[in-house]
């Protein structure tokens, strides 16, 4: 992995930026930078915000001094990688029916399959959440597959709808509430997948799996609270 | 009934605030809070609070409010606004300038016109308004529906309960010497974390020129100016976005992220306004003019540690609503009334939110 590249970009953010690719390898260097400098300071850092391919860090610098966070970022790396986060694995249940899903059936015709083949190819893959952003509790999961590859619409829907599951531009997302996107909607999740009051969302580097259900399965459970998610074995190399 | 204010009408954009929720952007949760934290706990201290209790964040045009209880002492500061208060035990209609304390008996009705010269007024009471704290704050986020009442901008009939207390004997204050509108001053800059994707000639293009504001909400400012052209891409791999930030769209026109801002982003960012100038950027509105000034990290490390000696002692700017006597802070801590302010717990707090 070449070095990052660290800059201050205000008085109270510094940015580590990896190599420009979205790729669980350099994002998995974010994550894991991002629980160390967690537990690397006591006080004085505001927020640790990891994304794709680089990790802001707001601190307050009156109380912590900017170089000494670039210091312990470069001894982190000087010292090699060793523990990462531990990752879990969540089950998400998603009903793939044009009835919960406004695209679905246009999705299915770009490559002349069906619902049901859309449903298999978007549910075969386990994502890794590369980061949350642009809602609260919203994961950027990728990447799917080729035929599923699609670039946003054109112009944005004012609306979708809570727990809707969209794909665009290589990624898969669901929607922790209803907002106005641009999107492809292919599904609908019908738990609760980001409570705070439960403590229980995904998180960054955190890895998914989409597990098909029936219509009559997404009626039955909606807002139920989504299952504990188990410890999600990483296929990616430690580094040493 | 418990003691609350009751919005007879919410005017166009009003929310409950605080010094806002940082530490959460990680889950895509933007830090909200006040826009200019300034005005908004000088707000607080004109009503008599010690600590940055939740307030009313007004933008544009104010609501109508009704109290039932039977006394509340209020406070509002930011944008220039005239308070109108019907009383309701007689005919009298009051005119109150925002910047000074009043007093609200029961029934007592008060309306805020149009709200000139910043992008908000704050108005808060004395004891604050009871908000359920969500990750510690009450700041309202529409987008996320978080916090607040009912995770919204409030709407006709809300019914904000507050904190009782009793009438005080204390005397009003106004504030004096300090002022909370847009003051026309360029806004001090620091480069942005994909400066480097904009050839030089158009870094001296963006810091050279005046732009207007367009648009505003408590998501980020829309400028207009002569566009500036992006070296590659206007695409980048989306990256978090700090407060501030400037990031400038394929049109070639900057977008200034503010407190609601969404988390992380795809456009490049040529610079970012430095903290010290936050709430500066937090006053401007539709038809506001600016410019951008680039500084060095250590004079933005210093302006911040001015900024933040300032805001602890805000109670400084503080004076006897009555004319012609003066006191000074050391009698306004002895009379207690705004002690709290230089307690260490929250002078933290409030670092962590400018």
């Amino acid at each position: 992995m070449p070095k990052p590249r660290i800059c201050f970009v205000s008085d109270t953010s510094l940015l580590v930026e990896f190599e420009n690719l979205i790729d669980p390898a350099v994002n998995e260097q974010v994550t894991g930078l991002a629980t160390a400098v967690r537990s690397g300071f006591n006080i004085g850092i505001t927020d640790i915000v990891p994304t794709f391919r680089s990790l802001l860090i707001e601190f307050e610098p009156l109380v912590v001094d900017g170089d000494d966070i670039i210091d312990f970022v470069n001894k982190f790396f000087g010292a090699g990688v060793t523990e990462y986060q531990t990752k879990m694995l969540w089950r998400i249940p998603v009903c793939y029916d044009p009835s919960v899903a406004c695209d679905l059936a246009r999705v299915a015709h770009t490559f002349r399959g069906d619902a049901t083949t859309v449903a298999n190819i978007h549910s075969s893959i386990i994502y890794r959440v590369f980061m949350l952003g642009f809602l609260p509790g919203q994961p950027y999961l990728g990447k799917v597959c080729p035929e599923l590859s699609l670039p946003r619409l054109a112009s944005p829907r004012p609306f979708v709808d809570a727990g809707s599951v969209g794909i665009a531009n290589g990624m898969t997302t669901i929607f922790p509430v209803g907002t106005p996107s641009g999107w492809h909607i292919i599904g609908r999740c019908p738990s609760k997948f980001f409570d705070l009051l439960s403590d229980r969302f995904l998180r960054s580097g955190d890895h998914v799996q989409f597990v098909p259900i029936s219509l009559s399965k997404y009626y039955a459970s909606m807002d139920e609270l989504l299952a504990a998610p188990s410890v999600y074995q990483s296929d990616i190399p430690r580094a040493a | 009934m418990k003691p609350s204010l009751h919005i007879d009408s919410p005017g166009v954009f009003t929310t409950i605030q605080d010094l806002g929720r940082p530490g959460y952007q990680h889950l895509g949760i933007p830090p909200s809070g006040a826009l200019d934290p300034v005005a908004f706990l000088m707000a607080n201290l004109l009503a008599g609070n010690a600590e940055a209790a939740p307030a009313l964040e007004i933008s544009c045009f104010g609501p109508e409010i009704s109290l039932e209880a039977d006394f509340a002492r209020m406070g509002a500061a930011g944008g220039d606004a005239i308070i109108e208060v019907s009383r309701c035990a007689s005919t009298q209609i009051d005119h109150i300038p925002v910047g000074e304390s009043f007093y609200l008996r029961r029934g007592d009705q008060l309306k805020i016109r149009a709200v000139r010269g910043s992008a908000v007024l704050y108005l808060a009471v004395c004891g604050g308004i009871v908000a359920p704290p969500i990750l510690g704050s009450a700041a309202t986020y529409c987008r996320g529906r978080l916090g607040g009442h009912q995770g919204r901008a409030l709407v006709a009939g809300d019914c904000l309960p507050i904190n009782l207390h009793a009438e005080d004997k204390k005397s009003g204050l106004r504030i004096s010497g300090k002022k909370l509108v847009d003051q026309g001053v360029p806004i001090r800059t620091v480069l942005g974390g994909q400066s480097g994707s904009f050839l030089s000639s158009a870094l001296d293009n963006f810091f050279g020129q005046e732009y207007t504001v367009i648009r505003n909400d408590r998501m980020g400012l829309r400028l207009s100016g002569q566009a500036i052209k992006h070296q590659h891409s206007h695409d980048i791999i989306s990256d978090a976005i700090p407060n501030g930030s400037i990031q400038v769209t394929g049109d070639g026109q900057p977008i200034v992220l503010l407190a609601d801002r969404q988390t992380t982003g795809g456009y490049p960012k040529i610079a970012t306004v430095i903290s010290a100038d936050l709430p500066a950027i937090g006053r401007l509105s539709v038809g506001s003019t600016l410019s951008f000034q680039l500084v060095s990290q250590k004079t933005a490390l210093e302006a911040r540690r001015a900024h933040v000696a300032e805001f602890a002692k805000l109670h400084e700017f503080l004076v006897p609503l009555r004319r012609g006597t003066t006191l000074n802070s050391g009698a306004l801590m002895a009379e207690n009334l705004i002690s709290g302010v230089c307690n260490g717990q929250l002078a933290e707090n409030m670092q962590c939110a400018l």
